[in-house]
């Protein structure tokens, strides 16, 4: 009988043991607008690996463009369905951050360890404070087909007058000098800050968009903005039928066939668009200006992940925070996408594209999102992308009318409030 | 006599008051969810468009009717919306009645080579409205493009508006088809006959007899039509996004859901929902109504 009882006993404590070191099972749900494919993938494979060493962790992950995502996250907040993991930069999502629902990481051993530049750590703020963890950055120029530069013995301009001559000798060689995507209204908003974000920083307007968004600014007194939408109309000039109805993969696949020189595009789209035409060769610069001063880089944060304040499990969250930003993760992540990491210890090797732009911000002549005190946001990043839309969809928009535009439509917002 | 014509009264009001039970039983389940879903939420959307509400922050002060004037006095954007809107509609309504109408004179006599046609031209139907949008902005920029040599419809200025129509009619024009067949057949062949022993051509015919025969199928696709037309969404937003420039292609609907859901600005966007359903309301009752005196019985 004592035997039986100790048995039982031991039974007992094993049973209890085990049930004690068994994890409960976790669902953290995950929020991004990763827009292409090879993206998508590779972060499925992050999330598919990380399951084999936590089995009791699952991902709801849910992919939205960027302009849905704007939309949808609030609904799911006010919903009370905050996500786990969100990802957007801190300044572009302050109402969410002001209502309390994203983590403040300032002073989190993830975000120290990272070592971050200046600019790169002014992106993952808001109001000074650190909400979000950034795995890579990015950058957009214009990247080039080099055997058709070669073909015209045609190399990278280094001022907007090398780059007019550039465009002009592949037109009278029957080549179109760009495709484009205008149809995603994200691209004629980033071809547009290739010029205007250098501009603004350099001249000391880093607060120029936000004193636009409160209306304590006018757009003409910013002659950046009329300036930016010139170069960028003489650029226009060179277009073809397809610019306005190209959407994002159809340019990416048309410049792959080699149907045009170049493509104005991100670091972020490169994995994708060599992916088309692993055979073609392509390299990047920055889009020249004409007053005689070499071009800045654009940069931003790309990968920005901010962390619920409401999560159940925020312990399991950042454990896996901390897993997505270790230099084998990372550098797993910059392998797959070709996207250049800020996670320290990430040594890739990277095609000359993305080199390109690592070099670009290493030099440090940039024009960083950090620098400004906010990048426009909500309903005026909407309207900035429409009107720089409109800019290529209709010829009888000129500079003035453009900035006319930004101007009316910035007063109507204002005064709907 | 007395009594038994008030047993037959009795009867007769019992079996009314039966057939009408009868009939609610078969209403309600319809007529709770309409309830349920449309009516009661309709009704408590309306003190939001008096608040400020950003259901984000949790800000939801009583502004008065703030939202209403600042929608009449600056409100462009809304108001180019509705122009959108009804320019919309009335391209909409155009195109699918008149290839609806088209192709159901020409195969509207049963065989089987036109039972085939009636399938192959419904069954854009079938498709969802965004796979439908995804399809022909396709068309329009791999197939339409480069056989013309023009650019997409969706990408110019001007045509945008006209080629979102054509996705819509692309899709409905077999449903309309479909009501003006049962319209076509429900006309008694004797009234042809007439016409042609009075000598009548076959335009006179179509003019004089087919089509105020028609008009209940008119009314009804109308109707439908104007009630679709007028909560466009989502066509526009696979395809557009109310682009191509400045609010060309933006939509009452896409008013209403940027302002409340992307804008953050839920009071003002609720403001503009009503007003989008009482400009609803109205159009839809005068075109029915109007449409209602024209019917031969």
């Amino acid at each position: 009988m004592k035997k039986l009882l100790t048995l039982v006993l031991c039974l007992i404590m094993v049973l209890c043991a085990v049930l004690a070191t068994a994890e409960e099972p976790v669902t953290i749900t995950i929020m991004h607008y990763m827009g292409n494919t090879v993206k998508i993938e590779a972060f499925d494979a992050i999330l598919a690996k990380y399951q084999e060493t936590h089995p009791n962790v699952t991902f709801e992950a849910q992919m939205y463009s960027q302009n849905d995502y704007i939309a949808q996250l609030p609904i799911r907040i006010a919903n009370g369905d905050t996500p786990d993991i969100m990802m957007g930069s801190p300044n572009q999502y302050s109402d969410i951050i002001d209502a309390g629902k994203i983590k403040n990481l300032t002073g989190h051993e993830l975000i120290t360890k990272l070592g971050l530049a200046e600019g790169d750590q002014k992106n993952c703020q808001y109001n000074g404070e650190v909400y979000a963890l950034p795995l890579d950055f990015k950058t957009y120029g214009v990247i080039y087909n080099k055997a058709i530069f070669e073909k015209y013995g045609l190399t990278e301009p280094k001022t907007q007058g090398e780059f007019d001559a550039l465009c002009k000798v592949l037109k009278d060689n029957g080549v179109d000098p760009f495709i484009r995507n205008n149809s995603n209204v994200t691209y004629p908003d980033i071809e547009m800050r290739a010029i205007l974000w250098p501009l603004l920083l350099e001249n000391g307007n880093a607060d120029a968009f936000e004193k636009l968004m409160n209306g304590e600014a006018q757009f003409t007194d910013y002659p950046e903005f009329a300036k930016a939408f010139e170069l960028w109309g003489r650029r226009l000039a060179f277009n073809r039928i397809d610019d306005m109805s190209n959407d994002t993969t159809m340019a990416r696949q048309k410049i792959a066939a080699g149907e045009a020189a170049m493509i104005y595009d991100g670091t972020w789209a490169f994995a994708q668009i060599q992916g088309f035409n692993p055979e073609v060769e392509y390299g990047m610069f920055v889009m020249p200006r004409d007053d005689g001063k070499e071009n800045a880089w654009c940069i931003q944060l790309d990968q920005l992940f901010m962390v619920s304040n409401e999560s159940k499990h925020e312990e399991a969250v950042m454990e896996f925070m901390a897993y997505l930003l270790s230099p084998e993760t990372a550098g797993f992540w910059s392998a797959q996408t070709l996207s250049p990491s800020v996670v320290p210890g990430v040594e890739t090797e990277m095609p000359e594209v993305i080199m390109a732009a690592c070099k670009g911000k290493e030099s440090g002549n940039i024009a960083h999102e950090g620098a400004f005190t906010t990048w426009l946001k909500s309903e005026y990043l909407t309207a900035w992308r429409q009107i720089t839309q409109t800019f290529c969809a209709d010829e009888t928009v000129g500079v003035e009318e453009a900035v006319q535009l930004l101007q009316d439509t910035f007063d109507e917002i204002n005064a709907s409030k | 006599m007395a009594n038994s014509s008030r047993d037959l009264r009795r009867a007769s009001g019992s079996l009314y008051r039966t057939r009408t039970m009868t009939y609610a039983c078969f209403l309600a389940p319809a007529l709770i969810l309409y309830l349920l879903v449309v009516i009661i939420p309709f009704f408590q959307g309306i003190p939001y468009s008096f608040t400020n509400w950003q259901p984000v922050k949790g800000v939801k002060d009583f502004v008065g009717f703030k939202n209403y004037i600042n929608l009449f006095t600056k409100g462009k954007v809304f108001w180019k919306s509705v122009r959108n809107t009804f320019e919309f509609t009335v391209i909409y309504i155009l195109i699918s009645n008149a290839i609806g109408l088209g192709m159901a004179l020409l195969v509207q006599r049963s065989s089987r080579l036109n039972n085939l046609c009636r399938t192959l031209i419904f069954m854009p139907y079938v498709l969802s409205l965004i796979t439908a949008a995804f399809v022909w902005r396709n068309i329009y920029s791999s197939v339409y493009s480069p056989i013309f040599g023009v650019p997409s419809p969706l990408g110019t200025k001007g045509q945008a508006m006209y080629g979102i129509a054509i996705i819509s009619s692309w899709r409905t024009a077999g449903y309309c088809m479909l009501i003006y067949i049962a319209g076509l057949q429900g006309v008694p062949n004797e009234y042809y006959e007439a016409a042609s022993v009075e000598g009548a051509n076959g335009f006179q015919k179509f003019t004089k007899i087919t089509m105020p025969m028609l008009i209940p199928a008119f009314s009804s696709n109308v109707s439908l039509l104007l009630a679709w037309g007028l909560k466009v969404f989502e066509v526009v937003r696979a395809t557009t996004k109310g682009g191509p420039t400045l609010n060309e292609t933006t939509t009452m609907s896409m008013f209403v859901f940027d302002n409340i859901f992307a804008n953050w600005k839920a009071g003002y966007g609720q403001a503009a929902a009503i007003l989008m359903t009482l400009i609803l309301l109205v159009v839809s009752f005068i075109v029915s109504g109007f449409f209602r005196k024209q019917e031969v019985y």
